[in-house]
């Protein structure tokens, strides 16, 4: 009996599989469930967890303005900070696709290299370019195009302009492949029916690459609201998104049920566009 | 070297049976083709031989051994497979060296084992190069040659031709059939094209719906299929419905659907039965013959291939006829009235399985 | 001006607005560098004067040379499990008829999906009932999880590419299961395991979100120290060390490439 279950686990891989499930579910899933009821508990100030259930945490959190604000300020992150990726990415993206150049691999290097750049040292980077006696202001104020030193960190453009940098090679990364696979000669079948190329970029192309630029915009977006450490630095304690909010909730106030319930808002957040998108890509992708 | 019987051997997938109790025999040193449509189980059958499939119910038996339980690499058999499966990372040499490593046997020895084994399918040259440098007949020379080389019981062909053109293609089965009958290995092929099944066995089993239809000689399995799937698999010949009317001396008398009557040889169980003519015994006249049998009819297509001609014609009673005639005598257009005659003794009857 | 003379000024004005982006991308990194030689105290840029003292300062404290070393070590041991699990689950899930397939291979890569501070948060809370926090093994585990999506993912596109029949071949061939895997498929799928590794090695030797919460006192990882220096404030001997991981990145990324073609799986 044993023999022959152990056949039956290896023919269907279910041995094969098990350790690389078991460590999920421990590791990943439980601790996930873990969490359900802490963010149902009252959180009572200087005591800690209290008893019984309440869903007290998730109202504030949909409903307070404080934490409304954060959460807003969040969402409009992640959608100016894509805007921004699509805007710049999809230029460069178009360029190193189509290029013959044969420094191609090394161009393609140049964006990966960021990415593998410790996110941290990329952050430091962006505090020593923005801040308030920083590359960004000597320079302007030496334009003469302000007279004193804007301030860039601490708030939202920072935010921005840091965040944009960071999830821009995502951005390009899933272009890049999306655009390589675009059919050529339909865009020439274009071209000999009479379209200009402003015409066949934005009916032919630009079409074409839609779910390209679905996935990378989902991709960035889920990245920007997600975010920690950029935030953390260069939002410092005061000027809050969701994740440092979460960050500060566990490790400085200690009110985990509050931490907790926003934990799975913002994870709602992420899996929900992440699901969203996938249903999407499947209808577009049958459609075509 | 050994003989390979499977007896009443059976794999299932969920309720269906891929394999359906097969039972069959190969005599030490013959060449088996197990020919039929794609998805009729042959391949499983190929697979559980190896031991790549296990099977739910029955043995295998080679040279007496029961394998039916030994695991794939004890079971010392060579197998080519359809895509020849050459390791990439390879060479030739390497490749064709990796069951005789397997079975430890001395470096100095594998080297000269390589060289015989690299001769005799004669990609002597080609020893250092990789499998992706070759062209679709040398990666099959070299998938050989690793098969062969660790001297198998048995050597399991699975659809070896079908990555290759139709030229290389008839240079490969000769040079496999040259191969077999030089090493004289028991061989089980696997094929769905009928004339490579006829063309190098001694014995050909037909199979279907994960049955056996019939194992004869090409020749017997050709002149005298025992049912309408066979006759028609093999050859399309084509199969006239009808009821057994009577006996005439060596001949029946089968009364078509028409009303005509014609005659045949053979025997059934029955009435209902069908009757195999073969297009090449069909000759077209002009006028009826009263001593052949004889069946008015329209040409509908005609298409002329050299040395032959086909021709599709219309019976009467609108079912359809091929006729495959020498080219040098076809000149009929479509919609020519014509006379389909052909000898009994070129017919056979099969039960009717509809 | 003519139709041709427009398609190559269009071409030309696309690759200078791609150097620009470029360029862009490449701007913190350049700062970082530059500012790490400055003689001041504080950070600035054009840098004033030239020094090594913070690349001094940085070598001569022995924090960072053990979250350095810490961090390598916890990496290293990551990427080797990581590339066993992930071969593990690609091999069934390419090689086997799974129950379920779709729902198991999509369980793996959801860690992609979970923001990392949640995993973080969640860990920290299941870590302190468990009594893992703080623990190397509890780091290693928790780094598993994260780097595990990636390693399955480019295994699994190199058994797509490789032919299922050559293990059978070497097993028709007198190899052991084992043998035949060894032998006929590793070395097919070698270049998605190295590529997956390098993936998971960056990922663990980066994280900051996860690791912060479950690190506890006993062990220092070297991002989640320059993450706290930076909270304390920032000085040149963190550009100093930002630039040595910045060399320690482009050496990595030139070799990978070397090796893989990194490019190619990015």
């Amino acid at each position: 009996m044993s023999t022959r279950l152990a056949r039956r686990l290896e023919r269907n891989g279910l041995g094969l599989l098990s350790p690389p499930l078991v460590l999920l579910l421990l590791v990943f899933l439980l601790p996930l469930l873990a969490m359900v009821p802490t963010s149902l508990h009252p959180y009572i100030p200087g005591k800690g967890i209290g008893e019984g259930f309440t869903a007290e945490h998730y109202v504030k959190a949909l409903t307070d303005t404080y934490y409304l604000e954060i959460i807003g300020r969040t969402l409009a992150l992640g959608l100016i900070v894509t805007l921004i990726c699509l805007a710049l990415g999809y230029p460069l993206a178009f360029f190193l696709a189509r290029t013959q150049s044969r420094w191609r691999p090394w161009l393609m290097l140049l964006v990966v290299f960021p990415l593998l750049l410790n996110l941290v040292v990329r952050t430091f980077g962006w505090i020593a370019l923005l801040a308030n006696r920083g590359l960004v202001n000597d320079t302007l104020v030496a334009l003469g195009i302000v007279e004193t030193p804007v301030k860039l960190l601490f708030n939202f453009s920072g935010l921005l302009i840091a965040l944009s940098h960071i999830f821009l090679p995502f951005m390009v990364l899933v272009l890049v492949g999306v655009i390589r696979n675009l059919p050529r000669d339909v865009e020439d079948a274009a071209r000999t029916l009479g379209a200009g190329w402003a015409t066949t970029f934005l009916r032919v192309t630009l079409p074409l690459s839609l779910p390209g630029i679905l996935a990378g915009s989902i991709l960035v977006f889920v990245l920007t609201v997600s975010a920690l450490v950029t935030p953390r630095l260069l939002g410092g304690p005061t000027y809050k998104v969701m994740s440092t909010l979460i960050y500060d909730q566990f490790l400085q106030l200690l009110n985990w049920p509050a931490g907790a319930a926003l934990s799975f808002i913002l994870t709602a957040i992420a899996v929900g566009l992440i699901s969203l998108s996938s249903a999407v890509a499947r209808r577009l992708g049958a459609g075509a | 070297m050994s003989d390979l019987r499977l007896e009443r051997l059976v794999k299932r997938y969920g309720s269906l049976a891929a394999v359906d109790g097969i039972s069959l025999a190969v005599d030490e040193g013959s060449f088996l083709s197990l020919v039929g449509p794609s998805g009729c189980g042959k391949t499983t059958v190929l697979r559980m031989v190896a031991g790549l499939i296990e099977p739910d119910g029955g043995r295998i038996l080679v040279g007496g051994d029961d394998l039916t339980d030994v695991a794939v690499h004890k079971r010392n058999l060579g197998l080519v497979f359809q895509s020849y499966a050459l390791f990439p990372h390879m060479t030739v040499a390497q490749n064709v060296a990796f069951g005789l490593q397997r079975r430890g046997v001395p470096k100095a020895e594998i080297g000269q084992l390589v060289r015989k084994a690299l001769q005799m399918v004669r990609l002597e040259g080609l020893a250092e190069r990789a499998p992706r440098q070759l062209s679709g007949g040398q990666q099959q020379r070299t998938a050989l040659a690793r098969a062969l080389v660790v001297e198998p019981r048995l050597l399991l062909l699975d659809e070896p031709f079908s990555n290759l053109d139709a030229l290389l293609r008839d240079e490969m089965r000769i040079e496999i059939k040259r191969l077999q009958q030089e090493v004289g290995i028991t061989t089980l092929f696997v094929t769905h094209d009928q004339g490579e099944a006829l063309g190098m066995a001694d014995q050909v089993a037909v199979m279907n719906r994960g049955r056996l239809e019939q194992v004869a000689p090409p020749r017997t399995l050709y002149r005298a299929p025992t049912s309408a799937f066979v006759a028609h698999f093999i050859g399309r010949a084509n199969l006239l419905r009808g009821r057994v009317a009577g006996r005439d001396g060596e001949d029946l008398v089968v009364a078509l659907a028409s009303g005509a009557t014609v005659r045949a040889r053979g025997a059934v169980a029955g009435e209902a039965c069908q009757v195999v003519l073969r297009q090449e015994s069909v000759r077209l006249a002009a006028a009826p013959d009263a001593a052949a049998n004889s069946l008015a009819a329209t040409v509908v297509v005609a298409s002329f291939a050299g040395a032959t001609a086909q021709y599709l014609l219309r019976l009467a009673d609108g079912a359809e006829l091929h006729a495959q005639v020498p080219g040098a005598r076809a000149d009929l257009a479509p919609g020519t009235a014509v006379f389909a005659e052909w000898d009994a003794a070129d017919t056979t009857v099969v039960p009717d399985a509809a | 001006m003519s139709a041709r003379a427009a398609e190559r000024w269009r071409a030309r004005g696309l690759a200078a607005f791609a150097g620009l982006i470029l360029a862009f991308l490449m701007l913190p990194v350049v700062v970082v560098v530059l500012a790490s030689f400055t003689s001041t105290s504080y950070l600035t840029i054009p840098p004033k004067g030239l020094t090594l003292r913070w690349y001094e300062a940085v070598f001569s404290d022995r924090e960072y040379i053990d979250a350095l070393w810490f961090s390598l070590l916890l990496a290293i041991v990551v990427t080797a499990v990581s590339i066993v699990l992930g071969t593990m689950a690609a091999y069934a899930l390419s090689r086997r008829q799974v129950p379920a397939a779709p729902a198991i291979s999509g369980l793996l890569m959801s860690p992609l999906a979970f923001p990392g501070v949640v995993i973080g948060v969640a860990l920290l809370q299941y870590y302190s009932l468990t009594g893992l926090r703080g623990s190397f093994i509890g780091l290693l585990l928790a780094h598993l999880v994260i780097t595990l999506p990636y390693t399955v993912r480019t295994i699994l596109a190199s058994m797509a590419g490789a032919d299922p029949e050559i293990e059978a071949a070497a097993r028709v061939l007198g190899a052991n299961p084992w043998v035949a895997f060894w032998k006929a498929t590793l070395p097919v799928i070698r270049p998605g395991m190295m590529a997956g590794g390098l993936f998971a090695f960056i990922t663990s030797f980066d994280n900051v979100p996860v690791t912060i919460f479950i690190l506890g006192t006993r062990h220092m990882t070297l991002p989640v120290k320059i993450f706290t220096a930076i909270e304390y404030g920032v000085d040149p001997s963190i550009a100093a060390l930002s630039t040595v991981l910045i060399a320690g990145t482009a050496i990595f990324l030139v070799l990978a490439e070397r090796w893989v073609g990194f490019h190619r799986f990015a």
